[in-house]
């Protein structure tokens, strides 16, 4: 059978300033020319462990999504991830903090997009890690590829003080 | 408030790989790559590094974790697509080969959002071109 049909769009980003770690087919994010930070060796995630992944933030589905995300009262963090993507367990560590340093303030979820597709295809994931931001059922902002500590802090900032 | 990119560029669909697409259950718990795969990539990914010029992630264990993830989707769907995206289709997504590692992306501008191949001047790029398979289980035991 022709499988040949499967045409895919890919949105070059030549024009975009060239992002931290995300993928040039994103099409809506901010993201800075030059990551906003250096760092100076180590950086500053959190070492991958070999111990089960304890993440701090909850995991999320698509049944939970209406109640949880769009009816929440407080802003809403959900990290998009996919089973065996690297960078996405070294965002699951600055999410880990974020939710200890903003708790009562910010409810942070995890959803992996391999399991639940509808979700990711309803915001069009493409790439992961992403990071999307929700106020009062609206999605306000998204946060593409893997950023320093600083960057999720600032667009979550914005969030709040919206 | 967001920009959007303005340029397309349409991948042409390759005419090989017409390979049957077997029906793979949405929901898949997350098995282990086979050994033989993560040997497979793990080897292309130290030639790769050193044909391209790209440094593994100062934290391998990002490294092992694609290598893994690209070792399993070349045990599922014959090709090693990309691990750090998410596609409607992933067999139609091998087969037209443009997210399969390394990717187009990869190949033309050295750009790995996975962060397996990391240019030197990329502040996570480590100083190694080579991953030993007891560096690879240790850094994914357990998970």
């Amino acid at each position: 059978m022709a499988s040949s049909t499967s045409f895919s769009l890919t949105i070059s980003c030549a024009l975009l300033p060239k992002p931290f770690f995300s993928s040039p087919s994103s099409s809506h994010f901010r993201i800075p020319q030059k990551p906003l930070i250096h760092f100076q060796n180590p950086p500053p995630f959190p070492k991958i462990r070999s111990h089960p992944h304890q993440t701090t933030a909850t995991p999320i589905t698509k049944d939970l999504w209406e109640n949880t995300i769009l009816k929440s009262e407080t802003p809403v963090l959900v990290e998009f991830y996919a089973s065996w993507c690297g960078p996405c367990r070294m965002v699951h560590r600055i999410i880990d903090e974020i939710v200890a340093e903003y708790a009562g303030k910010l409810k942070c979820f995890i959803l992996n997009t391999d399991t639940d597709m509808q979700i990711a295809e309803d915001y069009e994931i493409k790439v992961v890690p992403v990071v999307l931001l929700f106020k009062n059922g609206q999605k306000y902002d998204s946060v593409i590829g893997t950023m320093p500590k600083e960057f999720y802090v600032a667009a979550i900032e914005r969030v709040l003080k919206s | 408030m967001t920009s959007q990119a303005s340029i397309f560029a349409v991948a042409i669909p390759s005419v090989a790989p017409l390979r049957c697409h077997r029906y793979l259950p949405v929901v898949r718990a997350q098995a282990e790559p086979s050994d033989k795969s993560v040997e497979v990539m793990r080897k292309f990914s130290e030639q790769y590094a050193r044909k391209s010029g790209t440094y593994f992630c100062v934290d391998k264990g990002v490294t092992s974790v694609v290598i893994k993830g690209l070792a399993d989707h070349k045990d599922t769907l014959g090709a090693p697509l990309c691990p750090c995206r998410h596609y409607d289709d992933k067999p139609a997504e091998a087969a037209q080969g443009f997210w399969n590692c390394p990717c187009v992306p990869m190949r033309e501008r050295k750009e790995c959002h996975c962060m397996l191949f990391l240019t030197p001047d990329n502040d996570f790029a480590g100083k190694e071109q080579s991953i030993t398979l007891d560096e690879i289980k240790e850094t994914t035991a357990n998970m």
